[in-house]
């Protein structure tokens, strides 16, 4: 499996967001897209997700890949406690003991049975990761995961993430090397 | 922050306070004919709540609009749904909303009076009326479900039953609860007053136009109360099933 992007290029209202970008990413490779803000981070993994065209170029992966993602939003259901949120994307593959104990790895036993909207902004980011990690997928894309996470619960939440991947791809964005020297991960400079 | 019983007490106090307001201007007016006080509208209920007639009358009046209400409801929804996802649906049906929704009630009634006779009126026009209420507000509230979170849903390739359980759903109940409030109302108004045009037997709209023939304005008045009554349990009992069942 790998993703290969080819002279890609955005244009949004008029404004080049970049262009000419050329990356390759290869299977079980942790990579981790650095660039200043409003470089197009973002709007790359958007592209990548599907969520959003591409104005030029071309992005090649094996048909019938399957994606999960943090969003730079968590975008959770408010409503719905975390063990719902997740078990809207695992479907039937999952138990709710399953759900349940995964969860216990990063977050309070009494934050899991909560609505969502309950819980604190960093509670909801690890809501959000955990169900990307415990989603069916072949490739994990991260926005910025670890915003709103101290020190520890980052270490922990990286512990996680690395416990749970699984030989997938990971493709994350993030401004410090910390986080990169936590996941071992691959540095790509993203210039427009 | 007031108490439930402080709250419960000044509400049953103003209620107090307009039920005195009554009985003084029926005492001031003087002319039972014109306008009866509180006292004469209990009489009237008590006389009448003990026949079997009354009940009947009820449950006639109650079947006829609830069944208006409800199909229009399960068709509006439906409806709502597949014009919502399909737009030629919804384009189609813009007119013939828009002619349903500015119709006058008096016009529309007495149109299906002449369509399908006095015994099954409010029953249509019930329909007319609560159609359009539910379909619009059922396409507004599927509308209004969080884009970022169907972009969600399509990365995660969400189920479609699993979308409107935890997108959907939590959009269209605000929409779909103020519009079956509104619709409700509405039914048993409109209801109420195609009985009283087409004048089916057994039906409250038939005892409102005796009451008028024979100037009996107690009976006139117990019954619009009976109504006020009927319209604010079926409201509750239809926002309580609507949380249960969605």
């Amino acid at each position: 499996m790998a993703v290969k992007i080819n002279h890609l290029k955005k244009i949004y209202n008029g404004k080049t967001i970049f262009e000419d970008v050329n990356l390759e990413f290869h299977d079980q490779g942790i990579y981790c897209l650095m660039g200043a803000s409003g470089s197009g981070k973002t709007t790359l993994m958007h592209i990548l997700l599907g969520l959003v065209h591409e104005d030029g170029g071309s992005i090649e992966y094996p048909a019938g890949t399957r994606w999960s993602a943090v969003f730079q939003e968590d975008r959770l259901c408010e409503g719905f406690s975390a063990v719902e949120n997740i078990g809207m994307v695992t479907g039937k593959e999952m138990s709710k003991a399953e759900i349940i104990r995964m969860l216990k790895k990063i977050l309070p036993p009494e934050a899991i049975a909560k609505p969502v909207k309950d819980l604190s902004g960093g509670m909801k980011r690890r809501v959000a990761i955990c169900r990307a990690m415990l989603a069916k997928s072949d490739i994990v894309i991260m926005d910025e995961p670890f915003t709103g996470l101290d020190e520890a619960t980052k270490q922990k939440v990286v512990a996680f993430i690395l416990e749970n991947l699984k030989g997938r791809m990971l493709i994350l964005s993030t401004h410090y090397m910390s986080e990169v020297n936590m996941l071992q991960g691959e540095i790509v400079h993203f210039i427009k | 922050m007031e108490s439930k019983r402080i709250k419960l007490i000044k509400r049953v106090a103003v209620i107090l306070f307009w039920i005195l307001i009554w009985y003084i201007a029926a005492r001031i007016i003087h002319k039972s004919i014109i306008f009866v006080g509180p006292i004469d509208v209990v009489h009237s209920l008590a006389r009448q709540v003990l026949t079997k007639e009354f009940w009947i009358t009820i449950a006639y009046s109650m079947s006829r609009i609830g069944l208006g209400f409800i199909t229009a409801f399960i068709a509006g929804a439906i409806t709502g749904m597949l014009g919502y996802r399909f737009k030629i649906l919804k384009d189609l049906l813009e007119p013939v909303i828009v002619l349903m929704k500015s119709i006058p009630v008096a016009s529309f009634v007495i149109l299906a009076l002449i369509w399908i006779g006095s015994a099954n009126l409010a029953v249509l026009v019930g329909f007319s009326i609560v159609f359009p209420l539910i379909y619009v507000n059922t396409i507004a509230g599927l509308s209004n479900a969080n884009s970022k979170l169907l972009e969600m849903a399509q990365v995660f390739k969400v189920s479609g039953w699993s979308q409107f359980k935890y997108i959907y759903r939590p959009a269209l109940l605000p929409f779909l609860i103020s519009g079956c409030k509104t619709a409700l109302g509405m039914c048993w108004k409109s209801g109420i007053a195609a009985e009283v045009i087409g004048v089916p037997a057994k039906s409250i709209g038939e005892r409102l136009y005796m009451a008028k023939i024979y100037l009996n304005t107690a009976d006139l008045f117990a019954w619009t109360i009976v109504i006020i009554v009927l319209s604010a349990l079926t409201e509750k009992l239809l926002i309580y099933l609507l949380n249960k069942l969605l």
